[in-house]
């Protein structure tokens, strides 16, 4: 595969301070500094939450979001960078990946958690910056791209289905014009969201309001886009949150077995027990402030036991595999095989059920605020403003657009859902 | 004999659901937020209060709070609902029927229709009516339910009477200004069966037209689509390939051999639905004002009337259970290769 021997080039059989390299020494000392100041990033943006928690009245989802969306994972990401660091050092090949991997993760974590935390995540752009210097990419490229092959072969082939399905690519597109639509906000809509006209009620779809106005003069098109951005919001920090919860209980569930298992299979088996919405609106009342906050923790916990199944059973599968009794038999730590074995093989069907629940939690949480949980009124969110519409139904403009928001929106995650599960189960893939 | 065992274990299974149900219930409503608000006014006296607390057990421990609560349960006390200013009890024995007969039309409504179109979709696979029947099931699945439901209300009632057609009706279980009715069960289609009363039961069926077809919509979608795809995976079995073989015709081989054993899978969801109805009715009788439990239960979570919102979630989780259940049973007999365990 590759002409280039990388182990003669810089590692003699009498040792490795023959050749010190010194591109690589200078990337992983770069790569120490980026891990240590990522790990500070995450540490002064959640303890900034907190204080804003202490300071404010600020829910307490936002600091347990700002607990996983920062702290939690990039400590673990950070540290294990760290480590990265001093294998790159030893011309470890496998480092090499994992720095991309890791700095554009805590970057992501990074850039998530917002506020003065993004600044930290530069310094890990950067050394993904040193490692494509030529002469650095040197050490790694060869042997990176012999070891990702078959899965790169594997992922065009997928890439290649996806672009054919017609259906598959409309999702995808409509999906890329919402999230276009939330970011751009400010620039596409002639009003604010809650900019109000008074004298203007419940005018029928003219130039002036193409989507005509509301009964107290809110411009329906102008609502309807902003509220792109927190019903979006609701429903990825939803779907992320239970995923990562969920998962993380599943895959100890099925991996230790048991004792474990059997408690964590009855308490989802309790969940199950209500149906989605109904206990999401018990858990709305029991916090008894109505809040879009509350709606996502009631969501989060109404949604988590799905994962935790879905993964479970994917562990359930995989930890019999050969590969898992060869990592057992080098000795790797149970922790290790979990995450970096078992994990990743399992992430596929995860990915399908996600895409498919954006759009259950969007229903679920249009409805929650249209039976008046939720949304504080005169907030732009769909649900709400369908609510608003049922007392004046006869002005038809005032419910259809919001409706048609939601249903499109739900439509192209059902159908990206759909068409992906279609494309990656094995039965139906032909080759 | 096997029979037995699976029957006995799945029993068994339900019990700790059962209790973590009512442990959730318990919960949400007795230990989040504070409990002597429920047995207090503005106008209680500050001196009454440690009196209210000792009388309900308020300074116990909470495993024993619990079992207090649970004693209550069974001996159905279930508390004054501030809401249907009744007894919780009392209130779901009016309110439960509405909503049963409501989920009961949109269910039969959704198999009628679901499983057909499925087999249809199945058959024609790739072809024009599959094409339009996975489109209607795909819309089904991502629409908004109260939507759709406002949606109809404007056309066929309002655009309708506008247009001066024969149009629906916007909204409740009978014509109650025209038609004396007086409850027997309070199933109105089943009273006015027994009574012989023809005016009120076409009355009542019209009245079922619209919410009935906005709750059971998302039902259908999903049995059209589970339907399809379990059709679809039977249909490339060896036995149909040999009952094709032997010559039998396309009618015979789908509805007599693969018919059955694509209807499992089926069954599992239609049980699975009961949920989504239950859900599918809070969010559709509030919008066609229909008496039942989800008007009742968004109401009473809309003023905090905690004893109304316990009962209606217990309520819930218990036909859920119930539902899922009976589908485990069945599909153990629908199905003998179904290894019990």
């Amino acid at each position: 595969m590759s002409d280039i021997d990388i182990w003669s080039d810089t590692v003699t059989e009498s040792g490795e301070e023959e050749v010190t390299p010194t591109s690589v020494t200078l990337t992983s000392v770069v790569q120490v500094i980026g891990a240590l100041l990522s790990l500070a990033g995450g540490f002064l943006s959640f303890s900034g939450v907190y204080a804003q928690y202490l300071a404010d009245d600020v829910a307490l989802v936002t600091v347990l979001g700002g607990l996983f969306i920062t702290l939690i994972p990039v400590s673990l990401v950070s540290i294990f960078l760290i480590k990265v660091a001093h294998g790159m050092r030893k011309l470890e090949t496998w480092a090499f990946p994992w720095v991309i991997y890791g700095n554009l993760i805590v970057t992501g974590l990074l850039l998530l958690a917002g506020g003065v935390a993004w600044m930290f995540s530069i310094i890990n752009l950067v050394t993904i910056v040193f490692l494509f210097i030529p002469s650095v990419k040197y050490y790694w490229w060869a042997l990176f791209k012999e070891d990702m092959g078959p899965r790169m072969k594997e992922t065009r082939y997928t890439a290649y289905l996806i672009r054919r399905s017609p259906l598959v690519m409309a999702g995808i597109i409509i999906i890329l014009i919402y999230i276009f639509m939330a970011l751009s906000a400010e620039w596409i809509t002639p009003y604010g969201p809650t900019e109000r006209n008074w004298y203007e009620t419940l005018q029928p779809p003219s130039p002036d309001h193409i989507w005509g106005t509301d009964q107290n003069g809110g411009d329906v098109f102008s609502m309807v886009i902003w509220a792109t951005r927190i019903d979006l919001k609701i429903a990825i920090t939803v779907v992320a949150v239970s995923l990562i919860i969920g998962a993380l209980i599943g895959a100890a569930a099925g991996y230790f077995g048991g004792a474990v298992d059997e408690v964590v299979m009855r308490i989802t088996d309790v969940f199950f027990a209500f149906p989605g919405l109904i206990l999401a609106m018990a858990i709305v009342a029991a916090l008894g402030e109505r809040n879009l906050d509350n709606i996502s923790i009631a969501l989060m916990m109404v949604w988590w036991p799905t994962y935790a199944r879905l993964v479970r059973g994917q562990v359930l599968i995989e930890r019999e595999k050969l590969y898992v009794e060869a990592a057992r038999s080098v000795g790797a730590s149970d922790m290790r095989i979990l995450i970096t074995h078992i994990l990743p093989n399992t992430i596929q069907p995860v990915i399908v059920q996600a895409t498919l629940d954006m759009g259950g939690v969007l229903l679920t949480a249009a409805g929650l605020s249209f039976i008046g949980f939720g949304a504080e009124a005169g907030t732009a969110e769909w649900g709400w403003m369908i609510s608003q519409g049922q007392n004046h139904f006869m002005n038809y403009w005032v419910t259809l657009y919001p409706g048609l928001a939601i249903l499109f929106c739900a439509l192209s995650f059902n159908l990206v859902g759909d068409g992906v599960r279609d494309i990656m189960d094995p039965k139906l893939r032909r080759r | 004999m096997k029979l037995r065992d699976y029957i006995i274990r799945r029993l068994l299974l339900a019990i700790p659901v059962v209790i973590g149900v009512l442990a959730i219930t318990f919960v949400l409503s007795y230990v989040v937020g504070n409990p002597i608000t429920l047995y207090t006014t503005e106008r209680t006296r500050p001196e009454a209060i440690p009196g209210i607390i000792a009388e309900h057990g308020l300074d116990k421990p909470i495993y024993i709070q619990f079992f207090y609560y649970l004693w209550d349960l069974l001996q159905g006390n279930w508390g004054y609902s501030r809401t249907a200013r009744m007894d919780v009890t009392e209130a779901i024995s009016w309110k439960l029927p509405a909503t049963i007969e409501l989920a009961m039309v949109a269910m039969v409504f959704a198999i009628i229709v679901g499983i057909p179109l499925g087999i249809i979709s199945a058959t024609r696979k790739d072809k024009v009516p599959d094409h339009v029947t996975r489109v209607l099931a795909l819309a089904g699945v991502s629409m908004p339910i109260f939507w759709f439901a406002l949606i109809m209300k404007y056309v066929l009632y309002y655009q309708f009477f506008m247009w001066g057609l024969p149009y629906l009706p916007e909204g409740g279980r009978y014509s109650y200004e025209y038609i004396p009715y007086t409850p027997l069960t309070n199933f109105v289609l089943f009273d006015s069966l027994i009574t012989g009363n023809f005016l009120l039961f076409f009355d009542a069926l019209i009245h079922l037209v619209l919410p009935g077809f906005a709750l059971g919509y998302l039902t259908l979608a999903i049995i059209t689509r589970m339907m399809r795809s379990s059709m679809l995976e039977v249909l490339k079995e060896d036995y149909i390939t040999l009952a094709r073989s032997k010559g039998l015709t396309e009618r015979v081989v789908i509805y007599k051999h693969a018919l059955r054993n694509a209807m499992i899978p089926t069954v599992t969801v239609i049980g699975l639905a009961f949920g989504s109805l239950m859900t599918g009715a809070v969010l559709t009788e509030t919008i066609f004002s229909w008496p039942g439990l989800g008007r009742w239960s968004t109401r009473a979570i809309l003023t905090s009337d905690i004893p109304s919102i316990n009962a209606f979630t217990l309520l819930v989780a218990f036909i859920f259970v119930g539902a899922n259940l009976i589908v485990d049973l069945v599909y153990g007999a629908l199905d003998p290769r179904i290894r019990y365990g």
